[in-house]
C-alpha cells in the first residue's frame, strides 16, 4: 500500500483513539465550558454597557456584540488542543524517541491528536450552539440574518484559525529542543494572544494601523478573523483578501515550523536509547 | 495514621515561609530567563486588559455604567495587584494539587508534622519570578489611587489593605473550591481553567451585571470583594452596609473553602494504599 496512504490511515486511527480518550474526560470539559460561559457573559455585559451609552458604536449593536463574544467563547473552547505542551513534554521526556521510529510521521500524529481534542470539544458544544440559537434567536437575529450566504466563509475562516493555532503552538513546543523549560515562551504567547486575538474586545475596533499590524500575526486569524466573518463584519472581496493574507501567514508559520523541526532533529539526542 | 503537630507556632510558620521562599529564589536564579519572560508576560497581560477597557471607554464616550476611565482603571489595578499576590504565593500549591493527588506526591507532603493544608502549601514553590510584576502592579495601584485623589488618608490605605487581603482570601477560596473535586475524580482535574474563567468576572464593576447576578457575586460567591467592592467603597459608589455584609460573606466563603479542602483530605486515600 502507498506509504502516504498508510500514514494517513494510521493517523486517522490515532485521531479516533484520541477522541475516545478525550470523551472519557467529558465531565471535566463540561465543567470548564460552563465556567468559560460565565466568563464570556461578564465580557458581553461590559461591552453591551459600552455600546448602550455610545454615540458611535462603529457598527456594533447589542446583537452583534453578543454574537461576537458568543462565537469567540465557542472558538476559544475549541482551540484548546495542548499540542505545544504535548510536543515539548515528549521532546524533553524522551518519549519522542519511540515515536520517531514508527512508520507514521511524528508531526502528523501530533496534528491528529490536536484535531481530536478540538473535535471532542466541538462535539460537546454542538448541542449548546443549537440551544443558544434556538433560545436566543431575537438576541442574535440581526448578525445571523444572512448567515446562510456566508456559512462557507465562516467554515474556511475557522479551519484557517484551527490550523494556524496548531502550527503556532507546535513551533512553541519545538522550542524544547533548545530550552529545558518552555514555560516562558508559552506564557509570552498566551499574553500576546490575549492582546491581539480579539478575545477581550472586538478586534476590528483597533486603530487601523495596529489592525494592519495585527493582520500580519497569527493571533488575528485564530479568533478575531472567524468571529468577524460569523458576525457579518467581513464578507465578499474583503473576506477573500484577508483569507489570502491569512493563508500567507499560515504558510510562513509552516516554514518556520519545518525549519525548527529540522534544526531540532539535528540537535536531538534521544533520551534512554 | 497522620499526626499533626499541635504546637505549630507563628515562628515555625515564619521559618517555613522563609525556607520555601529561599528555595524558590534559588530555583528562580537557575532559570533566570524566566524572570524576563514572566515580566513580559504579565506586563502584556495587564496591558491587554487595560487596552480592552480603553477601547470600550472610547466607544462609550468616556464612562461605562457610571464609572469613569480613571475609576475603572483603579478597579483593574486593584484586581491586578490581588491577582499577582495570588499567582506569586498561592498558584503552585493550589493548582498542583490534582497532579500531586494522582502521582503520589501528596503522600509525602502529608507525612510532614503539619496540618494538611499547611503541608500542601509548604511543599510547593513560590513563583518568585512574578515579584517584579507585583511591584509594577503596586505602582499602578498607587498611581490610580492618586489619580482618583484617594491617597491622602491613612484610613484609606488601611481600608485598601484590609479589602485586598479579603479579596485575596476569596480568590484562594474560589481556587480551592475548583480544585477539591480532584480528590474525588480523576476526570475533574481541570479546575484551573474553571478558576481563571470565573475569576475573570472580578475585573468588572458588579453594577454592570443584572440584579440577580450582582447579588450572587456580591453576597454568595463574593467575587466582587476581589476588586469591584473595594473600588466602589473607596470611590463612595456603594454603602458601608454592603461592605460589612460582603466582608461577612467573604469570611464565610473562605471558611467553607477551607472546610471543603479538609473534607477532601479526610477522604483522600493514599495512592500507595494497600502496597
Amino acid at each position: 500500500m502507498n506509504p502516504t496512504l498508510t500514514s494517513l490511515w494510521s493517523a486517522g486511527r490515532f485521531y479516533g483513539q484520541c477522541i475516545a480518550v478525550e470523551l472519557t474526560y467529558r465531565a471535566g470539559l463540561i465543567q470548564v465550558f460552563f465556567a468559560e460561559t460565565i466568563a464570556i457573559f461578564g465580557v458581553c455585559l461590559f461591552w453591551l454597557e459600552a455600546a448602550s451609552g455610545a454615540t458611535s458604536t462603529f457598527g456594533y449593536g447589542a446583537s452583534t456584540l453578543i454574537a461576537y463574544f458568543l462565537i469567540i467563547s465557542l472558538q476559544e473552547f475549541t482551540l484548546v488542543n495542548r499540542v505545544g505542551y504535548h510536543l515539548s513534554t515528549e521532546i524533553r521526556m524522551g518519549k519522542m524517541s519511540a515515536s520517531l521510529v514508527r512508520p507514521v510521521p511524528y508531526l502528523l500524529l501530533q496534528v491528529a491528536r490536536a484535531l481530536a481534542i478540538s473535535t471532542t470539544r466541538i462535539i460537546l458544544m454542538v448541542p449548546v450552539v443549537f440551544a443558544a440559537i434556538y433560545l436566543l434567536p431575537q438576541l442574535i437575529a440581526e448578525p445571523l440574518a444572512d448567515f446562510s450566504d456566508r456559512w462557507f466563509m465562516y467554515v474556511l475562516a475557522l479551519a484557517l484559525g484551527i490550523f494556524m493555532d496548531i502550527v503556532a503552538k507546535m513551533c512553541l513546543g519545538m522550542l524544547a529542543f533548545s530550552m529545558t523549560q518552555t514555560w516562558g515562551p508559552e506564557l509570552l504567547f498566551i499574553s500576546a494572544y490575549s492582546t491581539a486575538a480579539g478575545i477581550l474586545y472586538p478586534v476590528d475596533l483597533l486603530p487601523s494601523f495596529w489592525l494592519k499590524v495585527n493582520q500580519l500575526l497569527p493571533f488575528y486569524y485564530m479568533q478575531g478573523f472567524p468571529a468577524l466573518v460569523f458576525c457579518g463584519r467581513l464578507s465578499g472581496a474583503e473576506f477573500w483578501l484577508e483569507f489570502l493574507q491569512g493563508l500567507i501567514v499560515l504558510v510562513c508559520a509552516v516554514f518556520v515550523a519545518i525549519f525548527m523541526w529540522r534544526r531540532g532533529q539535528n540537535k536531538y539526542e534521544a533520551v534512554g536509547i | 495514621m497522620r499526626r499533626w503537630a499541635s504546637n505549630v507556632t507563628l515562628s515555625h510558620l515564619s521559618k517555613l515561609f522563609r525556607q520555601t521562599f529561599s528555595l524558590s529564589l534559588g530555583v528562580m536564579l537557575i532559570y533566570r530567563q524566566n524572570l524576563i519572560y514572566f515580566l513580559f508576560f504579565e506586563s502584556l497581560f495587564i496591558f491587554s486588559h487595560f487596552l480592552s477597557f480603553s477601547i470600550g471607554l472610547d466607544m462609550a464616550g468616556g464612562s461605562i455604567g457610571g464609572w469613569s476611565r480613571s475609576e475603572l482603571y483603579l478597579l483593574l489595578s486593584i484586581n491586578t495587584f490581588s491577582h499577582l499576590i495570588f499567582i506569586s504565593f498561592f498558584i503552585a500549591p493550589i493548582f498542583n494539587l490534582s497532579d500531586h493527588i494522582w502521582n503520589g506526591k501528596l503522600d509525602y507532603a502529608l507525612m510532614k508534622p503539619l496540618p494538611g493544608p499547611l503541608a500542601i502549601y509548604f511543599t510547593n514553590e513560590f513563583i518568585v519570578s512574578n515579584l517584579p510584576n507585583l511591584l509594577v502592579a503596586g505602582g499602578l495601584l498607587i498611581h490610580f489611587m492618586l489619580e482618583n485623589q484617594l491617597a491622602s488618608q491613612a484610613s484609606t490605605w488601611g481600608l485598601v489593605t484590609m479589602m485586598v487581603i479579603l479579596g485575596l482570601c476569596v480568590r484562594v477560596a474560589l481556587a480551592t473550591f475548583m480544585m477539591v473535586p480532584a480528590f474525588f475524580s480523576e476526570r475533574l482535574t481541570d479546575g484551573e481553567g474553571s478558576f481563571w474563567a470565573v475569576s475573570g468576572l472580578a475585573r468588572y464593576p458588579t453594577s454592570l451585571f443584572p440584579r440577580a447576578m450582582e447579588y450572587i457575586v456580591t453576597y454568595i460567591i463574593p467575587l466582587g470583594m476581589m476588586a469591584a467592592m473595594p473600588s466602589a467603597i473607596l470611590l463612595e459608589k456603594d454603602h458601608s452596609a454592603t461592605l460589612i455584609f460582603s466582608v461577612v460573606m467573604s469570611v464565610i466563603f473562605s471558611a467553607l473553602a477551607y472546610a471543603s479542602l479538609l473534607w477532601g483530605l479526610r477522604n483522600y486515600k493514599s495512592v500507595n494504599a494497600g502496597i
